[in-house]
Formats: C-alpha cells, structure tokens, sequence
C-alpha cells in the first residue's frame, strides 16, 4: 500500500494545503474525536505512548473472521491535538476500507503525516504516527497470537491489564 | 503569594494582560501540545516550540550560547527583557523554558500562574496573530550550569559508582524524583512493542523520594500556596539546607519541581538531572531500587 489509503479520506475531501485549514481539521478531530470508544468483541488491546509525560493512544483491534482483513477498531487516548487527532483521522480511514493485514503493516508513516498536514505536523512526527505505529503493533499481536493459538499455544498475556494502567 | 521566598516569579494574569505589550516585557506560550499557539494565545505573545527551539538537534542536550542569541535576538528579547512564560499543564513546559533561560543566566524570568488554563478560564480573549518584532542584541550568555545534574554527579551524589548495585543517600543530600508512582516502582517502564519509547529497566534511583511532579499545582492549575509547598516536600525529607536534585523522564516534569523548589522555595541548591530515566533506566551497571 504504497499510498495511505487509496480511496479519499471522506471528511476531507482532498488534503488541506493551507496551514490554518490543517488545524482547524485536526481540531475538528480532536473534538469530535471518531470511533473513540471500545469495540466489542475484540481480539488485541494494544497501549502506545508515553504514559507519564506523554501521549497515549489504546487501540483496540478486530480481525475478520478468516483473520484477513481488519473488521473494526478504535482507539481511547490522551494527550496533544495531533496524536489525538491523528488517531481520530486513522480510525476512521480504516474502519471505512477495512484493509487487508498486510496493508495495514505496510503504511507508510511519511504518508500518515502528508495526510495530516506536514506543514502542521512535521514539528511532531512522533505524535503524528503514534496511532498508526501502535495500530501495526495491534496486527503484529494479532498475527502472532494466531499463529500460537493455531499451534496450541496460549496467546501472549497482557492487553486490558496493560491499558488500563497506561490510562492514568 | 507573599509567602514565597521570591513571590515576583509568578506573575497574575492580570499582570500579564497589562504589560504584555510593554516594551520591556516578552511573553512566551511554551506547551505540551504545539498547535495551541495556533488555536490561540494571549495577545502579544510569541511561541516557543520546545523542541526545535530549545533542543540540540544532533546531540542530546539543550542548546548552547550561540544558539540561544540567535534564538533570543529572534524574538527581540535582550539581557534586560523581563520574559513571561507560561503554557499548558500546570505550566510545564513553561517552566521547562524557565529553567533553560536560567541555565544561560538571563536575569528576570516570570511565570504567568496558571497558565493557559487560567487564562481560559477568566474569559480573558485569544489572539492568533504573531506580533511584530523589534530587534534585540543579546550578547554571548556564559554557561552557568549549576542548575543542571548530569548522570556522573548523580552517581556521585548517592555514593555509588557504576558496577555496584547498591547506594548511600548521605544526610544532607535529597533525591526527588517526580514521575507517576507507577514509574517509580518500575511497573511502567514502556508500552509493549514502542520500545524506542520507554527504557530497558524499570524503578528509580537509588535513595530517592517520590513526591510527583503535579502535586504542586492546584486544580486551577496555579502553584499551590507556599505552606501547601513546604509541607508537601519537608513532610517527605526534603528540606530546605539539602542539596537537592530532581528528576523525571527527561527532566521536563521535573523543571517544574526545580520551579517551585529552588525560585518559589527559595532552596538554595536545586539541580535539574535532565538525563533522568530515560538515561537512567537504559544505562549500563548503575544502581536501581524497585
């Protein structure tokens, strides 16, 4: 997936390319934050971040059935306007497309940033990519759990424990 | 206020509102969140990004002399400019900013109490216009690093050397760390699968008292009352005739410790180890308490 999703981001029609248009969208983002919330059933909880002194973004992860493609997911968080909005931004892309897994690893964080607006986010490209890189943190779980359960072997520990402690 | 030892770094917003366009005066938005400036700000002031204006960006370590004239001249602050900081978070990153132009000796520094949030929250008006500058000079600053703790002096300062696992904290000496109880035991030391984020070891230093960082501000986001502050860190040990050293994460929590204990306090030695965990925990063969 050479590009962040090939199909227009629907909320915004094409990218912003003036500055004070990329803010207002990811404030718009940040307040009407989409699919913030936690998705029932899920298969992986997957904290990322900094908790602390930091940005934190929980990503809750559902696979099809056939473990193929991503059937939905959402995210909960604290921290800056552009990781909130950020994730925002990304649950929504791709609970539209629901990508194939592989697609999912192979977003490019350059593009999640041109996205978002580069002249607004390239000061904080951490913060801008911390949902998707957390989002690939969740499918590589996944993947791995799978394949361990497929074999007969229990799935990694961790996931709401985790979260819930990193949400503080 | 006028319990403070040094009550004229903090600043009301009010005082703000009237002297921000002085010419004698800067203010400077610091925050956490680097869009807010953009959302809107008090009138007259400028922003600093914390981490591109204020950071080395090959080395890990601040900015030097020649850097922070370029950077002052910038925003048309000179030796005599009575700079104005404050941010969101308690003021966090504002007294990160604080600390740094102390670093480089810059005589007349204020926070606004408070911060955004207070500013906010009186109704007082946001402005997104970036104002005009009028040039300064600000001739080479020299280093005075007697605020700032490095890894060495930490060791030092808790009688231990790399190799040896345990540590002596002496009488006259206190070591604050101010981060999240959770950071302190050792229980968060990453999030799973970020591990260019967090650290390869958890806990803290050796020796070292948790008081964390946000105990010292009020709901409204204000700095607590001189009596609450005292009381808040004599009760755990850390008394004004210490030598004192802070720390965090990456000793940004902890400037704002160093605020409160060495210019609200008026503690004589304060030191900011802005190393902090992140040095700490990923060090090889220093001392570690759970």
């Amino acid at each position: 997936m050479g590009q962040l999703c090939s199909g227009s981001y629907r909320k915004i029609e094409s990218l912003p390319v003036d500055r004070q248009e990329q803010i207002e969208a990811l404030l718009d983002h940040f307040r009407n934050p989409r699919n913030r919330q936690v998705i029932d059933p899920v298969d992986v909880t997957m904290p990322g971040g900094n908790p602390g002194c930091g940005d934190v973004v929980t990503i809750y992860f559902r696979a099809t059935e056939d473990g193929g493609r991503l059937d939905a997911a959402s995210f909960v968080g604290n921290g800056c306007t552009i990781s909130q909005a950020a994730a925002s931004v990304l649950m929504e892309m791709v609970n539209e497309r629901r990508p194939p897994l592989e697609d999912i690893l192979a977003m490019d964080y350059e593009d999640m940033v041109d996205h978002l607006g580069r002249e607004t986010v390239n000061s904080r490209p951490r913060c801008a990519t911390l949902a998707l890189g957390t989002l690939k943190a969740a499918v590589r779980r996944y993947s791995r759990n799978r394949l361990r359960v497929e074999h007969g072997l229990p799935p990694e520990p961790g996931g709401e424990d985790e979260a819930e402690e990193f949400l503080v | 206020m006028a319990d403070y030892a040094n009550p004229s770094v903090l600043v009301s917003s009010q005082w703000v509102a009237d002297h921000a366009a002085d010419a004698g005066v800067r203010v400077l938005e610091s925050n956490e969140d680097i869009l807010l400036y953009d959302i809107g700000h008090v009138p007259g002031a400028f922003k600093i990004d914390w981490q591109q204006d204020l950071n080395d960006p090959v080395t890990r370590d601040f900015i030097g002399p020649a850097a922070f004239v370029a950077f002052a001249q910038r925003l048309g602050i000179s030796p005599t400019t009575t700079v104005v900081v404050y941010g969101d978070r308690n003021n966090w990153w504002a007294t990160y900013a604080y600390w740094i132009f102390k670093l480089f000796g810059h005589r007349d520094v204020r926070v606004m109490n408070g911060g955004r949030a207070k500013w906010i929250e009186e109704g007082r008006p946001l402005s997104k216009d970036v104002p005009a500058v009028a040039a300064a000079t600000y001739p080479v600053p020299a280093y005075d690093g007697r605020y700032r703790a490095y890894q060495d002096d930490v060791l030092a300062f808790i009688g231990a050397s790399r190799g040896r696992t345990s540590a002596t904290l002496s009488a006259g000496r206190a070591l604050v760390d101010v981060r999240s109880p959770g950071e302190y035991s050792g229980q968060i030391t990453h999030m799973p699968d970020y591990p260019q984020e967090g650290v390869l070891r958890g806990g803290h230093v050796p020796g070292a008292q948790s008081i964390p960082w946000a105990q010292a501000a009020n709901p409204d986001q204000t700095f607590k009352s001189a009596d609450d502050l005292r009381a808040l860190y004599q009760g755990k040990g850390v008394t004004p005739d210490k030598d004192v050293i802070v720390y965090c994460r990456i000793g940004e929590r902890s400037s704002h410790t160093w605020f409160v204990l060495h210019e609200l306090l008026g503690y004589p030695r304060v030191r900011n180890y802005d190393g902090s965990w992140t040095e700490w925990g990923n060090s090889v063969r220093v001392p570690i308490e759970r």
